[in-house]
């Protein structure tokens, strides 16, 4: 048990252990393959301070890792045979000009057999909050008496402090892609309990309206019901960040099984969550109306959809048009409805919306401002 | 074939979780002119299946807590009784074509009753 009785004898205090390995959990970065952005410091530590051994060392507890090593075959050591569990006692450089005559080193079985390192000199890689977890060091097989050279100290301990940067990096990227993956999962989450929210609101309603005679209303909210659903299935598909107009468009005409009587054309537009859901319950209507009494009632009738963008004051309008030919002439509905008012509310729910009943078929103009149609 | 056999009613078992959309689902399949078994999970679900060998189609609700899930429950009934047909259903995004088990349909949560019975009137023809 040599490691052992060094490891007891090695000064660091049971706090100092615990923050390092703390922080070491924290940059999660042991055991995990080699990088060249460590194996280059790695190189340039061993250039710079003329030595054929250079390591980037982390202090785990009965352990030494190396995540990159130059001039070295073992992955790891005990931590008995750790010279730079020294290095970690104190901020800065710590150098051993010859490992055979210090008292910490003179016993360390890697000076007494082979490699027979003499020569030691190692930067302490310290997090921000002044904690040393291991060392950018460089060894050599024979001692050194003058130690390093000004240049080579102030050389390794800035490889040394990018050492750190790249761990940080490291652990910033890590946290980045965790909470993206977490918003994703919950995203995905709140939307599936919404769609089963939605169908048990279905399920409620078509028990407790069962006995209803006037079939006409509860197939209207059906299938309101339904196009708010067909409105989250698209927003679902980017983690309710938003969707592609052609995309609402299309689920739209999908709910409907009559792709073909359809013309649909414009630029790609993204809509925002809010004006999805906006502008899929006004394609319902005007969907549901023109399958009522306008184009999509006779078997020859169309209807074209298209939009673009239009420069106004201080920005742009998304345009939408709406025009059915082929059907019977329409007659302006008499009483105002609620199909009717959705229709009113236009794009993004705030109105914009002309309608025109000339004798070729019904037409409308939707109008909004981008500003108000992207934002979620 | 004899009458009563050709004016039997096909057989589809509903698998669902949630009482209230199980009670529609049935409501739904039994409106539709089928007969109506019912299951809240997938164990249940096996065990009809076990005593019933009249089943055509399994209509399956995919995300089920406790148990098997959906999708496991279809991957089961492909390799023990090839010849039922399923549908599948979930609230979760739309699972990947080739995630499917062959000849079967998925239909996100809420779904359209009409669009439903059409294919399960397909799958029984």
């Amino acid at each position: 048990m040599a490691s052992r009785s060094v490891s007891d004898s090695a000064p660091t205090a049971e706090s100092d252990t615990q923050a390092r390995l703390d922080a070491l959990d924290l940059y999660a970065i042991l055991d995990t393959p080699a990088e060249v952005e460590f194996d280059d410091i790695a190189f340039l530590a061993a250039d710079i301070c003329e030595s054929a051994t250079a390591l980037v060392s982390l202090v785990v507890e009965e352990r030494q890792w190396f995540k990159a090593r130059v001039g070295f075959d073992a992955c790891q050591t005990p931590i008995g045979q750790s010279i730079c569990v020294h290095a970690l006692q104190s901020p800065g450089l710590l150098v051993i000009p010859d490992l055979t005559v210090d008292p910490r080193t003179k016993d360390n079985t890697l000076v007494t057999g082979a490699p027979h390192v003499r020569f030691y000199a190692g930067a302490r890689l310290e997090t921000p909050e002044g904690i040393g977890i291991g060392t950018l060091c460089v060894l050599d097989d024979k001692p050194r008496p003058g130690g390093l050279t000004e240049r080579q100290a102030a050389g390794l301990e800035r490889l040394a402090r990018q050492v750190m940067t790249q761990f940080a990096l490291r652990r910033a990227i890590q946290e980045r892609d965790a909470a993206e993956e977490r918003r994703r999962f919950l995203n995905e989450e709140l939307a599936h309990r919404m769609k089963n929210t939605m169908a048990t609101v279905q399920a409620i309603a078509s028990q407790t309206l069962r006995g209803v005679t006037e079939r006409a209303a509860v197939e209207a909210f059906h299938k309101r019901l339904h196009a708010i659903a067909s409105a989250h299935q698209v927003l679902l598909q980017r983690s309710w960040s938003g969707a592609s107009l052609q995309s609402v468009v299309e689920a739209m005409i999908g709910t409907f099984d009559m792709e073909d009587r359809f013309d649909v054309s414009g630029p790609p537009v993204d809509l925002g969550a809010r004006a999805t859901l906006s502008l899929s319950l006004l394609l319902h209507e005007l969907a549901t109306n023109a399958l009522k009494y306008g184009s999509l009632s006779s078997p020859l009738g169309r209807t074209a959809i298209e939009w673009h963008m239009e420069p106004v004051d201080g920005g742009s309008d998304l345009v939408l048009e709406w025009r059915e030919s082929g059907g019977p002439a329409p007659r302006a509905p008499q009483a105002r409805g609620f199909g009717s008012r959705l229709i009113a509310m236009g794009l993004a729910g705030t109105g914009g919306s002309e309608l025109r009943y000339p004798a070729e078929g019904f037409s409308a103009t939707f109008r909004a401002p981008v500003s108000q149609v992207v934002e979620a | 074939m004899t009458r009563t056999d050709m004016e039997r009613r096909p057989v589809v078992l509903v698998v669902e979780d949630e009482p209230v959309l199980r009670m529609m689902a049935v409501d739904m399949v039994e409106d539709a002119g089928f007969e109506a078994l019912e299951a809240a999970d997938a164990t249940q679900a096996i065990e009809i299946l076990q005593s019933r060998l009249d089943i055509r189609i399994v209509f399956t609700d995919i995300d089920m807590p406790q148990g098997m899930d959906g999708m496991r429950l279809a991957a089961a009934i492909r390799d023990r009784w090839p010849p039922i047909e399923i549908i599948l259903t979930s609230g979760y995004a739309t699972p990947d074509a080739d995630s499917l088990p062959a000849r079967s349909v998925f239909f996100p949560k809420p779904y359209v009753a009409e669009k439903v019975v059409e294919v399960m009137h397909r799958m029984a023809a």
